[in-house]
């Protein structure tokens, strides 16, 4: 741990990204110790990670969803926090409460389960739209505000919520504008057949998780969060972002198009995601690899669409390739 | 240590050189030669230093031409006589000088700063072509273009075999300039495909011996085949005049003298040999009577025996001459024969009239046959007046005066102001046919046109002064005839055949060398000869005079040496023939049509040329792209564009997308490896288009070079073959442009 501490301190116009790579491969590699078969998410997971953003995990149960989340959070020698979200989950589970100590006699405040650097909130759409916002609005702000005292949360600081799409009884599907915090969501899927027969070589009998230790830490993911910011994107890969932003808002496939906070959110992710493989400048093709998992879940379907059979996926590709490429400077 | 640059340089310099000395049949003068070496000199010094430091291929041209500009401008200033006018109007005039004489003179044409002057003008600036080409364009083959060009003028110019030197020199220029460039290609990059590894080596010995082993053969190789190639004298090009046909024969001078000029085939009709330095006319009748319908023979009382009378009033200047004729086909009664025969042995019944002494066969039949397939020899007096004396000679009564100072009464008076106007400023007799035969023979007023109305009655004849202006030696020979003796100088028309080309000892004499000319009456010189068609043969000396010219001694001198050697003109030149084509002196002596070689190799060369153009385009944008660039992101992005048009040439398809889902593509459509090297070649596009930096300096063509070659790898020869000599890249990328600007004009016409 310490030898990573000592490299990569100095943070020029050309980051060194030596660092950024092999500090989060050795997170991936712990984290494939445990769930077989799934790199695109967790690539996905750790680019969030590194950009600072929440991460949506959408999927039926049991193929991995909490797991993927535990797993990111046992990577990393930090705070994790697990709430279970349900219709009678309190705001204030969340955001904590001020009680009264009886021996300073002064009101005190209990932090809710959002303090922590990695929260993981299962099945988010099962509480109810209030302790939603509580939470999201934490998540945009990252900071508490309790009896006017304000409560900053911890860095660096990362939603995994999951959500099932299928067992729509009983809940409360997050609204648009709640959705399109979440700089990102990806869908599990399920494992290939020799991913879930070596699943059940290893994990038959005891709890993979027990086993995982930390590879890295919270500090070092703060200046690796630093060091992301600094990746240069070409005026062209900006345009290339905002072309297909307003390409997905002019499409008659979608009744809603990507807001400018994707944009935003889009931009941060490319960067994280060419500081993974090495890069200090951002390319097409990272934005290709990311354009579905960050716009997907904040657009909505035309009406047309949804008959047709489509997913947002499909439109969503097919926004980006009609897209012309910037090829020159 | 010379540079890629350097070389192409001198081998331009070299190459120019060659090719300027295919310019030396058309003049006697050979400074050119030194003043063309000093221009080309010049002008790829300033390419070859502007290059090496770097300035841009438009400011070397320009810097060339300037430097072509102050050269002419000095070249000119000194051959300009100091009379003080100014310099552009003087440098116009030189350049009018430069054209008459062109224009007017025969090749070889004699020495004249002008014509000296503009040469060396054209061959700086073919120079400055040819370098561009070579040097900025990297078109070394083209270079071909410039030196045909040069090539051209003396073939055009002459239109009769220019021999192999000429020839010869191109080759060898084209061979320097490719071989150089051989080396150039070489010592850049060398390609070992065996060991799948690129090597940089220079072996500049190996493109010597190679350019050598192949350049040199192919050229003796050209030259020989082209020898054994007797047919193709026949395929000319049509020409403007009317075609006759029929046998070659004479009977009615003048009527048959258009026929025979036409002939399809321009035979040889006889060959001759003369103890004379130069050729000589051969007449064979004088036409002494005119009226409306133009000129006659006169009824003639003949002399038999081969020992003649003397000329009448000749002696001056004049000497003894002797030549044995070998006639071929041709069907005459008259006895081809140099003015002024005294005697001649030939076989058959000869007679000859003591007045014009023409002499002809006095059998009784057949009479158009008795010169056929005859040899025979003749003993002539010539006459070479001395110019400054004859200037101011008088018209001389000769015997049959009645008949050749007769002016008809119903001359048109249009003739009549015509010549007056002429003559209205000369003073002396000589000096007033000196002012016709100039006026005749400038080409601004007359063009030379076998296609004129045939004839030389009085209507052609002021058809042909005041309307027309353009006719052939009849129509020049008549009007100058009756002029004069319209000023009263005693004249006739002659018949007969220019002095031929030389060929050996012996002088050939075609066809199309039928001529006709006037002739003048002056006392104590007889019977001269003038020559106002100055489109197919040159005036004599002695008819060049002007008013200043006096007797002294140097000039009396020149001209007592020029008649010693009894020769019709002074000068060292070839006369040249009634088909306006002048050979130099034994030039042409092999007799190889070189000329209709050079069509032919033309109008191939032409048609591969524009076969070739589109696979040459594309060797050029290749090189373009691969070869260095200041600009970093240039070279990436033209190795990456040289990628996509290979893929194009082979008819795949270049996707649109990122450069690396487009890698991808390629990878996928090349079944073995494709080289690690297309990642490097997609780095530096991605660097180079996304990066905030490059990072060190691109190597990007020795890469794509991999990739193309593993692209090509995967097709078959002639896959291969067409993508390079048909590269559907150029029809491609011409589509996507025009879109480009179809569609940039719609976007501007909506906003």
């Amino acid at each position: 741990m310490t030898d990573v501490e000592n490299q990569g301190q100095s943070v020029s116009d050309a980051p060194d990204l030596s660092e950024v790579v092999e500090v989060m491969g050795r997170v991936r590699g712990a984290m494939e110790t445990v769930i077989e078969g799934k790199t695109d998410q967790i690539n996905a997971a750790l680019t969030v990670l590194l950009a600072e953003g929440h991460l949506l995990v959408e999927d039926v149960p049991g193929v991995g969803k909490t797991m993927l989340a535990k797993a990111l959070g046992k990577s990393v020698d930090c705070s994790v926090n697990r709430l279970q979200f349900t219709p009678d989950l309190l705001p204030s589970d969340i955001t904590g409460v001020s009680v009264f100590n009886q021996q300073t006699r002064d009101f005190e405040f209990k932090p809710g389960g959002i303090f922590a650097n990695i929260v993981v909130g299962d099945e988010i759409n099962r509480a109810s739209p209030k302790t939603q916002s509580a939470l999201l609005e934490a998540m945009a702000e990252g900071q508490v505000s309790s009896d006017g005292v304000t409560h900053s949360l911890a860095k660096p600081f990362m939603v995994i919520a999951t959500q099932n799409p299928i067992e729509m009884e009983g809940t409360y599907p997050l609204p648009e504008a709640q959705r399109d915090r979440f700089m990102a969501k990806i869908e599990m899927g399920y494992p290939t057949r020799t991913a879930e027969l070596d699943m059940l070589d290893h994990h038959g009998g005891a709890d993979p998780l027990s086993v995982l230790q930390p590879v890295t830490d919270s500090q070092t993911l703060v200046r690796l969060t630093g060091i992301v910011k600094d990746v240069y994107a070409a005026p062209a890969v900006k345009e290339y972002i905002v072309s297909i932003v307003e390409a997905s808002r002019a499409t008659d496939s979608l009744r809603l198009g990507a807001s400018p906070r994707a944009s935003l959110h889009l931009l941060r992710a490319v960067r994280s995601r060419a500081a993974m493989a090495g890069r200090d400048y951002a390319i097409p093709d990272d934005v290709h690899a990311l354009a579905v998992p960050v716009l997907s879940h904040r657009v909505l379907l035309s009406t047309q669409t949804q008959l047709s059979g489509r997913n947002v996926a499909d439109v969503i590709a097919e926004v980006v390739a009609q897209v012309p490429l910037p090829d020159r400077r | 240590m010379l540079r890629a640059s350097d070389r192409s340089g001198i081998a331009v310099m070299v190459g120019m050189f060659l090719a300027g000395m295919t310019l030396m049949p058309l003049t006697e003068d050979r400074s050119y030669l030194y003043y063309a070496a000093g221009v080309i000199a010049a002008i790829q010094l300033v390419s070859i230093v502007g290059r090496r430091w770097g300035g841009s291929a438009g400011l070397v041209h320009i810097s060339q031409l300037l430097v072509w500009g102050i050269y002419a401008g000095v070249m000119g200033w000194m051959a300009l006589p100091d009379d003080g006018g100014s310099m552009p109007t003087e440098l116009g005039r030189l350049y009018m000088d430069a054209v008459l004489q062109i224009r007017t003179d025969v090749a070889p044409m004699s020495y004249s700063e002008a014509v000296r002057w503009l040469m060396v003008l054209l061959i700086g600036a073919i120079t400055i072509i040819a370098d561009m080409l070579v040097s900025t364009l990297e078109t070394p083959v083209w270079v071909l273009a410039p030196f045909m060009t040069l090539y051209m003028i003396p073939a055009l110019a002459l239109k009769d075999d220019l021999g192999w030197f000429p020839f010869a020199m191109i080759g060898l220029a084209v061979i320097v300039v490719l071989m150089v460039d051989g080396i150039n290609e070489s010592s850049s990059w060398t390609r070992n495909l065996a060991s799948d590894s690129a090597i940089r080596s220079y072996s500049p010995s190996g493109t010597v011996r190679l350019g050598l082993m192949i350049g040199v053969p192919s050229l003796i190789g050209a030259i020989l085949i082209g020898m054994l190639l007797p047919g193709i004298t026949t395929l000319e090009l049509p020409s403007s005049r009317p075609r006759g046909s029929g046998p070659l024969q004479m009977e009615n001078p003048t009527i048959d003298l258009s026929k025979n000029l036409n002939q399809p085939v321009d035979r040889t009709v006889l060959t001759y040999q003369t103890d004379s330095q130069t050729g000589v006319y051969l007449r064979l009748a004088s036409l002494t009577v005119v009226d409306s319908q133009g000129w006659k023979l006169a009824p003639v009382d003949l002399e038999t025996g081969t020992q003649m009378s003397a000329a009448p009033g000749s002696g001056r200047d004049s000497s003894t001459v002797e030549v044995s004729v070998a006639m071929g086909d041709f069907g005459t009664e008259y006895l081809p024969a140099p003015y002024a025969p005294r005697s001649f042995d030939a076989e058959g019944e000869w007679a000859w009239d003591p007045e014009s002494l023409m002499i002809l066969s006095s059998r009784r039949d057949n009479r158009s046959d008795a010169v056929r397939n005859l040899n025979y020899s003749v003993t002539s007096e010539i006459t070479t007046p001395e110019p400054a004396a004859f200037t101011s000679a008088e018209p001389g009564t000769p015997p049959n005066d009645d008949v050749t100072s007769e002016v008809p009464a119903d001359v048109p008076d249009a003739i009549l102001r015509l010549t007056a106007q002429i003559t209205k400023d000369a003073s002396t007799p000589v000096l007033k046919a000196a002012a016709i035969q100039s006026y005749l023979g400038d080409p601004r007023n007359f063009a030379y046109s076998t296609q004129a109305p045939p004839g030389d009655g009085f209507d052609v004849m002021v058809n042909f002064l005041t309307e027309d202006k353009a006719g052939y030696c009849i129509h020049f020979a008549a009007a100058m005839a009756l002029m004069s003796r319209i000023e009263g100088i005693p004249s006739r028309v002659s018949v007969g055949f220019l002095p031929g080309t030389k060929n050996g000892d012996t002088w050939d004499v075609k066809a199309s060398n039928m001529h006709a000319w006037p002739e003048l009456y002056f006392d104590g010189y007889g019977w001269v000869r003038f020559e106002p068609t100055t489109a197919v043969a040159s005036p004599p000396e002695w008819t060049q005079v002007t008013p200043g010219m006096a007797p002294d001694p140097s000039a009396s001198a020149s001209g007592a040496s020029g008649s010693a050697n009894a020769t019709p003109t002074p000068s060292l030149k070839t006369e040249p023939s009634d088909s306006s084509s002048a050979a130099p002196q034994g030039a042409s002596s092999s007799g190889f049509p070189w000329r209709t070689l050079l069509m032919w190799l033309g109008i191939g060369g032409g048609g591969l040329a524009i076969l070739l153009a589109p696979a040459l385009l594309r060797l050029g944008l290749r090189r373009r792209r691969l070869s260095d660039n200041d600009d970093p992101h240039e070279l990436i992005a033209g190795g990456w564009a040289e990628l996509r048009d290979t893929m194009r040439d082979l008819h795949q398809h270049w996707p649109s997308g990122s450069p690396r889902e487009i890698a991808a593509v390629v990878r996928a459509s090349v079944a073995g490896a494709v080289p690690e090297s297309l990642d490097d070649v997609v780095d530096w596009v991605e660097r180079s288009r996304y990066a905030r930096q490059l990072n060190g300096d691109p190597q990007i063509a020795d890469p794509v070079r991999e990739v193309r070659a593993a692209l090509l790898s995967q097709h078959t020869w002639w896959e291969r073959t067409k993508a390079q000599l048909i590269p559907r890249s150029l029809q491609v990328n011409l589509g996507v442009a025009l879109r480009e600007r179809w569609h940039r004009l719609g976007i501007s016409r909506e906003s």
